[in-house]
């Protein structure tokens, strides 16, 4: 015995497609009517009603449309959340009511935490101690002690104290532009190589058709651009 | 006021301020002198002069972190110190070139450290590509282009995620308004509020991670 389902028989279309109207039939106006209303509800998204209902239901069936991931955070945020979430957000509650801004006081910030508060610094920076910037000054020009304290720097020095000095300072001012000597001398040695002059041959692999000459000075800009840009670097010591 | 007085008036002000510019530059220009002479007293005073605004404008909100803008500043002075005899005064001042240092440390850093921050490589990158023609010559009006550009990236981070969440990022987070307030103007309880913020800086991680990896792509 087959599996295949076989044709109905002429008494089961008959129970199954009994009342149905003939595809081809002449429409009436009531019919019409209907007709023109699921067509233009078709097209509008906010209309209801059953025959809607079921040709969406045949739609989503056929052809389901992807969840708007804004639809799908919306869900979310009604889900209850885990206990991972709630200690999360407590960690992430605590940071921000103690107005920190800087996830350095913990030892392993979550990233959730850094990015709050990155996001709080690019929108409202706040600004660095005086005393904490002057000893940031202090420590790039050498007065940092061995010991970790740090020499403030005091932004208007006092004349003179500098009158005072000024013997003890020419002597250590000969020694140290010894010492700025052999510095450069070592340095000059270290710098990073500056591009140079050069063909723009190796610039062109394929040849240029006529009429393509913009192009061509724009390839060369571009090299000699990124070349001058290395340049300064290197000449400022920054590269 | 009349239109003659407040044309004068504003004439009077520009003036001013030029005239401000104009001793603020050559004071800066002898502290240059003497600093390439030599003189960390006079680097000293430049660096205290320039690089709090530099730190709270450009840094920070670029880095994300007190931490890492500070040590970026360390980095911008180490550079000064080590090449202030390399820099060429020319008719902009001393600030732009220091902010170019800066840049470059910043995005040096962003490079070594991969954490997730608002501001990209290639952000930096490009900051930097036009630092060199485009920072102003007056240090606030740099400052605050920079603070304005640090606002845009926020917005635009902001608008990448679902409004309910960003609106409790930016009440929360941006305006620092207390978390109960915040919940009741949310319509949830303050513990939902924890959460809700919780899930919306995840959101916002996630979608800045996306954005990162389309780049890369683009890169490639």
């Amino acid at each position: 015995m087959s599996d295949r389902p076989s044709a109905p028989t002429e008494r089961e279309h008959e129970r199954l497609h009994g009342d149905e109207i003939d595809p081809d039939a002449p429409p009436s106006a009531e019919e019409l009517a209907a007709s023109a209303r699921l067509r233009d509800a078709l097209d509008d998204p906010s209309a209801t009603g059953p025959d809607l209902d079921l040709l969406r239901s045949l739609r989503a069936a056929w052809s389901p449309e992807p969840l708007e991931e804004r639809a799908h955070a919306e869900i979310l945020d009604d889900l209850p959340a885990s206990s991972d979430e709630l200690r999360f957000a407590a960690e992430l509650r605590e940071a921000l009511d103690d107005g920190a801004r800087a996830p350095d006081r913990t030892a392993a910030p979550r990233p959730e935490q850094e990015l709050a508060l990155a996001l709080r610094s690019a929108w409202s920076p706040s600004a660095l101690g005086d005393d904490e910037h002057r000893a940031i000054v202090a420590k790039a020009l050498g007065g940092a002690r061995a010991g970790g304290a740090v020499v403030a720097f005091q932004p208007r020095a006092r004349t003179t104290r500098f009158a005072l000095v000024t013997g003890a300072t020419t002597v250590l001012a000969l020694a140290a532009s010894f010492v700025v000597w052999i510095t450069t001398a070592a340095q000059q040695s270290s710098e990073a190589p500056l591009a140079r002059a050069r063909s723009t041959q190796p610039l062109f692999d394929e040849p240029f058709k006529s009429g393509e000459t913009s192009a061509r000075i724009d390839r060369i800009a571009i090299a000699r651009a990124s070349d001058y840009r290395d340049n300064r670097f290197a000449k400022w010591g920054v590269r | 006021m009349p239109e003659g007085q407040a044309t004068r008036a504003t004439t009077d002000d520009l003036d001013a301020a030029q005239k401000r510019r104009a001793e603020s530059d050559a004071a800066d220009r002898v502290l240059v002198t003497k600093a390439q002479a030599g003189d960390r007293a006079a680097l000293g005073e430049l660096l205290h002069k320039h690089g709090a605004g530099l730190y709270r404008s450009v840094l920070l909100p670029r880095l994300g972190s007190e931490a890492a803008a500070k040590e970026a500043l360390s980095e911008t002075y180490a550079k000064v110190v080590a090449n202030i005899d390399k820099f060429v005064w020319q008719n902009v001042g001393f600030y732009p070139w220091l902010r170019t240092v800066a840049l470059r440390v910043a995005l040096d850093q962003l490079r070594a450290k991969k954490r997730l921050v608002l501001f990209e490589e290639e952000d930096l990158a490009r900051e930097l590509d036009a630092a060199q023609t485009a920072t102003p010559v007056e240090q606030q009006v740099s400052d605050h282009r920079d603070r304005e550009a640090a606002r845009a990236k926020v917005e635009e981070a902001l608008a990448r995620i679902n409004p309910r969440y960003s609106r409790a990022i930016r009440l929360r987070v941006l305006d620092e308004r207390p978390r109960d307030e915040v919940a009741a103007e949310l319509g949830v309880t303050p513990s939902t509020f924890d959460v809700l913020l919780h899930r919306a800086i995840a959101s916002l991680k996630k979608a800045l991670g996306e954005r990162g990896e389309a780049s890369e792509k683009d890169d490639e």
